[in-house]
């Protein structure tokens, strides 16, 4: 059903035009008085100097998140590639070394130049082993072939990039390996 | 000295946009000619020492009439008028008369002191209105004269709004309205 | 010959001098473009254009808060190459842009950029009109200039063949026409006031009676409508309104062709703002202050001039050193350039404000020129004259440059008219105020007994 939005009636002070161009003159003026007088105060961004600040929410490119001995925690169930859209998420598992997982995956590319960044994919996987929150937001490259991230580019990223993150500090290995247990509620059995 | 080498040179302006006047193949060219030929005909008279007839014909001639004029040339089709010749037999009679015409007026010119002064006024503003309202000096003849002709002036608009409100809303009634700008910017003078 | 002899050096000197006001509408462009577009920046929360800069060796970047971009913009229409589309009139295609243009430089002559200026030189008196041509009929000259400039448009659009170009010049022609005669006839309730065509005798009535805005305010507002229209900028630039006519009678234009013609629009605005100016704000007067007061007191009315520019120079550095804070703050990767630029621009800031000071300190104390009186006019010395003349000069271009920002501002705030309201607007509104508002002030005046 069609919304009948019922709208005031000019009354005859608006109608005269003068003073409400008059009021809108004035808004402009503050507008711009604002920008002269605090020019600091503007909300743009000089972008490639100065970058904008992105959320760990903001929907950025994707990583793969790692186990305390370094493997990605994919288990190559394919449930992302089936959750994605746009089809940009390709697979290939094979059998994993340790008993009580399945499969491993063994190729994960995501390209990147199909993805719309939806997040489905994220929402989709059942080991959280894929993440969006990387506030990677500017993809140049020269070919298009570098677009396609692949396991290693994927999983080639800096814990200390994620300071808040308690699961992103605790990997991959080396001393901390126990306290990385600990946090994912876990034993790996060597 | 100075002032009759600027009346050469405006002259010699002024009679060649006349010429192009008649001379040139498009329409177009021929209003823009006598646009310039009107421009140089205000110029003559500033030298001649009446600075308001010329800035009103400047005002009127050039920037109003010929601007309609050259609007109404610019819309009419006249890709087709290149064509008619540019000399037939009347013309021989029109070029006779018109000779005949310049010889007289060159002879008038002739015999008439004509001092290019710009220092004494002959058409100030001042003078021109005494001229026209001043009725204790000059009687009443150029005031009613006057009146009677922003009357025509007038009752010519009414005249033309008419015609123009039968087919209102298409570009004639632009143009009417135009044309009663000058008529009004006439009667302002 | 005899005009020459009959002058002294000085007179001589200071009339060819006053030609230079003829190029003051051109190097309006270069302050009214950055104006316009950081303007319109501003008043939509952007930063505007501000990030060409020429390289200076040897220091770094100099970005002059957006200015080069001008020059980079003017540099490439210049270098462009000149086309003319397949079937134009050639000639009056390429003549077309250079009217406007041209009558840019005979407009300012008639403008009075100062007051009479009345000195004794070599033993006489010598007395020096305030516009280039002190003509009795000024302002119907500059009407008839502006009136022959819109010949730019008509030809350009009849020999483009182009129907955009046809359109937009019809439109333009139309809308020139019209608004000419609103601006006339709401001009003419001052000119009745004033009873003088000259623009020197109208700004003179100005300074002794009261300024036109308060005289005729009616006729004020009808005037800027009208002059805002005429210039053909928006709200009323339904001539070049993008959605319907490509870009109006300069579609096929392109170089500095069309430069000329955006040139010629912005000097057309310069001027404008002048005539407004002169008609109803005084001119070159100053407000509250008579000029035989700033010519009997010229060392502190020249102090007072400099400590007010010195104001505007602290106000300036105050400005740059809270930005520069705030930029120091920030984790912008550029900001150590942008700082050392700053540095340039306090050093400047600085050193003007003190010579300013310094300047209004040492005319108060040391220059004070005599004044006589021969005939009942005030007889200055050259300097004193000057002073006034730069005194009036400033006040003018202050006063021309608010309305120029009035015409930007304008801009961006309104939308665009539809054509037949601009017309509707012309004809039944401001015409038929116009014509009421010459009918009252002349009633009026013949009551008080005025002109």
């Amino acid at each position: 059903m069609a919304r009948v939005i019922r709208q005031r009636p000019m009354n005859w002070v608006e109608r005269l035009y003068i003073f409400e161009a008059i009021r809108g003159l004035w808004t402009t003026l503050k507008h711009a008085a604002r920008g002269l007088f605090r020019y600091e105060e503007l909300p743009t961004i000089s972008y490639p100097e100065g970058q904008p600040e992105v959320r760990s929410t903001y929907r950025a490119k994707h990583r793969l998140m790692l186990r305390p001995d370094g493997t990605p925690r994919c288990v190559a169930c394919g449930m992302c590639a089936a959750a994605c859209p746009a089809h940009c998420i390709y697979i290939e598992a094979t059998a994993s070394d340790d008993p009580r997982i399945e499969k491993k995956v063994k190729r994960f590319d995501i390209d990147h130049l199909t993805c719309v960044f939806c997040g489905l994919c994220v929402e989709a996987c059942p080991v959280d082993a894929l993440r969006m929150d990387t506030k990677e937001i500017i993809f140049e490259h020269r070919t298009r072939d570098e677009f396609v991230a692949n396991l290693k580019t994927l999983t080639s990223w800096d814990p200390k990039d994620y300071p808040d993150d308690a699961q992103s500090q605790k990997a991959p290995g080396g001393k901390l390996n126990a306290e990385a247990r600990k946090v994912w509620g876990m034993e790996v059995k060597n | 000295m100075l002032a009759l080498i600027y009346f050469i040179i405006l002259a010699v302006i002024a009679v060649g946009a006349a010429c192009c006047v008649f001379l040139s193949k498009h329409p177009l060219y021929g209003g823009l000619s006598l646009v310039l030929t009107m421009l140089s005909l205000a110029g003559i008279y500033g030298l001649l020492g009446s600075p308001f007839i010329g800035v009103v014909q400047i005002m009127v001639y050039a920037g109003a009439i010929m601007m309609l004029l050259v609007f109404v040339i610019s819309v009419l089709n006249a890709a087709k008028d290149n064509r008619t010749p540019m000399f037939d037999g009347t013309s021989i009679f029109v070029l006779i008369g018109v000779l005949g015409l310049a010889g007289l007026i060159g002879f008038a010119l002739v015999l008439t002191p004509l001092g290019f002064d710009a220092t004494t006024l002959r058409g100030s503003v001042e003078m021109t209105s005494s001229n026209l309202f001043d009725t204790a000096q000059t009687g009443p003849g150029y005031f009613v004269l006057f009146e009677v002709l922003g009357l025509l002036l007038l009752s010519s608009m009414g005249a033309a709004v008419l015609m123009a409100k039968k087919r209102l809303g298409s570009d004639a009634s632009v143009e009417a309205a135009s044309e009663e700008a000058i008529a009004e910017e006439k009667e302002e003078k | 010959m005899d005009i020459i002899e009959s002058k002294t050096w000085v007179e001589w000197l200071i009339t060819i001098a006053k030609f230079g006001f003829c190029f003051v509408p051109v190097l309006y462009i270069l302050l009214l473009i950055p104006m316009e577009r950081r303007g319109a920046g501003f008043m939509q929360d952007r930063q505007g254009p501000n990030r060409s800069y020429i390289k200076v060796p040897y220091f770094g970047k100099v970005r002059l808060f957006g200015y080069v971009q001008n020059m980079c913009d003017g540099t490439k229409l210049f270098f462009k190459e000149m086309f003319a589309p397949k079937g134009a009139k050639k000639f009056l295609y390429y003549v077309a842009p250079a009217i406007p243009f041209a009558i840019v430089f005979l407009s300012p002559c008639v403008i009075p950029w100062f007051g009479p200026m009345v000195f004794e030189w070599g033993g006489k008196v010598v007395r020096i009109a305030g516009p280039i041509v002190d003509s009795e009929v000024g302002i119907l000259l500059l009407f008839g200039f502006s009136s022959l400039s819109a010949y730019g448009a008509v030809l350009a659009g009849l020999s483009s063949r182009s129907k955009y170009s046809y359109l937009g010049s019809l439109r333009t022609t139309a809308m020139t026409i019209s608004y000419e005669v609103c601006q006339g006839l709401s001009m003419m309730g001052l000119l009745v006031l004033a009873g003088s065509f000259s623009l020197t005798d109208i700004v003179s009535w100005q300074e002794h009676h009261v300024w036109g805005i308060v005289a005729q305010p009616v006729a004020f507002f009808c005037f800027l409508i009208a002059t805002i229209a005429e210039t053909g900028r928006a709200p009323f630039d339904v001539a070049e309104g993008e959605p319907e006519l490509v870009a109006g009678y300069h579609t096929e234009y392109g170089a500095m062709q069309f430069g000329l013609f955006y040139m010629g629009e912005y000097s057309h605005i310069c001027i404008s703002s002048l005539l407004v100016a002169t008609l109803f704000l005084g001119g070159y007067s100053v407000p509250f202050v008579t000029t035989e007061t700033i010519q009997a007191h010229m060392g502190g009315s020249l102090a007072i001039l400099c400590w007010v520019l010195a104001f505007f120079a602290l106000a300036f550095l105050h400005m740059i050193y809270r930005y520069s804070r705030k930029l120091r703050a920030s984790a912008q990767s550029n900001k150590m350039e942008i700082l050392q630029e700053y540095k340039l621009y306090k050093g400047i800031g600085w050193i003007a404000a003190f010579v300013l000071v310094c300047a209004g300190i040492a005319s108060w104390m040391l220059y004070n020129p005599q004044v006589t009186v021969v005939n009942g006019v005030a007889v200055n010395t050259l300097g004193a004259a000057l002073g006034t003349a730069l005194i009036h000069l400033l006040v003018l271009l202050v006063k021309s440059v608010f309305f120029c920002w009035v015409w930007i501002w304008v801009r961006w705030t309104l939308p665009r008219f539809r054509y037949d309201h601009v017309m509707h607007l012309g004809w039944k509104i401001i015409l038929n105020i116009a014509i009421l508002n010459l009918v009252v002030t002349a009633v009026v005046a013949k009551l008080m007994g005025g002109n």
